[in-house]
């Protein structure tokens, strides 16, 4: 009989424990808030990497950019840059924004191998 | 007749498992998003997102299109926060283009009609063409792997803006004296246009009592005035000043001794700046 109810009782826990992990993380999730940059949806990561390319358009700017754009993925900076060009080509942006992307890749490309 | 008790057990389970599992969802492990908007980031991570939308706002000249950036962040008041972290910025004496950046589209908020010159061109990039004629069999020379090359892409020759320097600006009169007991000595710069308007995102250069000199931009006030900006100075102190890149220096400043009940204490200075 005790047995019996020490398992009811861990099983009761475990259903509790079900219902809860169920309403915070299904029903009722926080609210999005207190994001990073890096968990932006594409297009505005896209957009992010635009303002970097035009913001730091000079090759002496390129640690400042480097900066930037490590908030978006703080191992590949120039992979993010790929990305965002591909995705810029593939939302139709401009020749003017998609020259600024490619140029900010060229930069970066040239200023990591010269590390 | 016997009463049937509840099953406490059961109950006390459940509530402890349901607790536990609230704090883990909502504390331990809480649900991670990907693909948010930027209205969701962090303070910081807004700031730093705003400082770039005002760097980016500064080569590109495109008002609507920061604007469009600026309402993402979802700030209940754009024209406030813009004005609040271009303050912060410059009295950390951080990015101080951004800083430029931010007072000016603040001062676009009060005044659409304001436009300004991009200050930078785009580069224009020379890629290397692939020759496609050469047989890629005759190749002797075995070449070193290397990383994967950038995306290749033939950028086409733009119109190149350039900056404008613009006509420095003048010295409107003399500096003007006030005295308003209680507030701290302040020099106030007014720079106006030629017709007049007041001129944000115009950097003024003041040399500080312990050497050297600090910049400071018009347009973090546009309650007071769009042109306008204010340094702080220090009774005793000698300051020099210019307006906009190629102004005139005006030197000899010095906070005016006003007088209440007997006391004297420092006043503030006014000057007026105008484009000819």
């Amino acid at each position: 009989m005790k047995n019996k109810k020490l398992i009811g009782f861990f099983f009761a826990i475990a259903l509790g424990l079900a219902a809860g992990l169920f309403f915070g993380w299904l029903v009722n999730p926080p609210q999005a808030k207190n994001t990073t940059i890096s968990s932006l949806r594409a297009d505005f990561q896209t957009d992010y990497v635009l303002m970097v390319a035009r913001a730091y358009p000079e090759t002496a700017d390129l640690p400042a950019a480097v900066e930037q754009l490590k908030e978006v993925n703080a191992k590949d900076p120039l992979g993010t840059v790929r990305n965002a060009f591909v995705t810029a080509q593939q939302l139709g942006y401009s020749q003017i924004d998609l020259q600024a992307i490619a140029d900010l890749g060229l930069r970066l490309e040239a200023w990591l191998g010269a590390q | 007749m016997r009463d049937r008790q509840p099953p406490l057990y059961l109950i006390t389970g459940i509530v402890i498992g349901l607790l536990v599992g609230l704090f883990v969802s909502y504390v331990l492990l809480p649900v991670r998003y990907s693909d948010t908007s930027p209205d969701t980031l962090s303070t910081e991570q807004k700031a730093a997102y705003r400082a770039l939308i005002a760097r980016a706002y500064l080569y590109e000249a495109d008002q609507s299109r920061a604007f469009s950036r600026i309402a993402l962040l979802g700030d209940a008041n754009a024209g406030e926060s813009l004005v609040a972290q271009a303050q912060e910025i410059v009295a950390a004496g951080g990015d101080a283009l951004a800083a430029r950046g931010l007072a000016l589209l603040a001062s676009v908020i009060t005044n659409p009609e304001t436009f300004i010159t991009p200050l930078a061109s785009i580069q224009v990039i020379q890629n290397t063409t692939v020759d496609l004629t050469k047989d890629p069999a005759a190749t002797e020379t075995p070449v070193p792997a290397s990383p994967t090359p950038f995306v290749t892409y033939t950028p086409r020759p733009t119109a190149t803006p350039k900056p404008t320097q613009g006509t420095p600006y003048q010295l409107v009169g003399e500096p003007r004296a006030i005295c308003e007991p209680g507030n701290p000595a302040l020099l106030k710069v007014y720079v106006y246009d030629s017709q007049g308007k007041g001129v944000s995102g115009v950097r003024i250069e003041i040399s500080i009592p312990d050497g050297g000199s600090t910049d400071f931009f018009t347009g973090l006030y546009p309650e007071i005035n769009s042109g306008y900006a204010d340094y702080e100075m220090i009774a005793g102190n000698t300051y020099s000043l210019r307006v906009g890149d190629g102004g005139d220096i005006l030197s000899g400043l010095v906070p005016p001794q006003c007088e209440l009940s007997g006391n004297s204490y420092p006043g503030s200075l006014e000057v007026k700046f105008k484009q000819p």
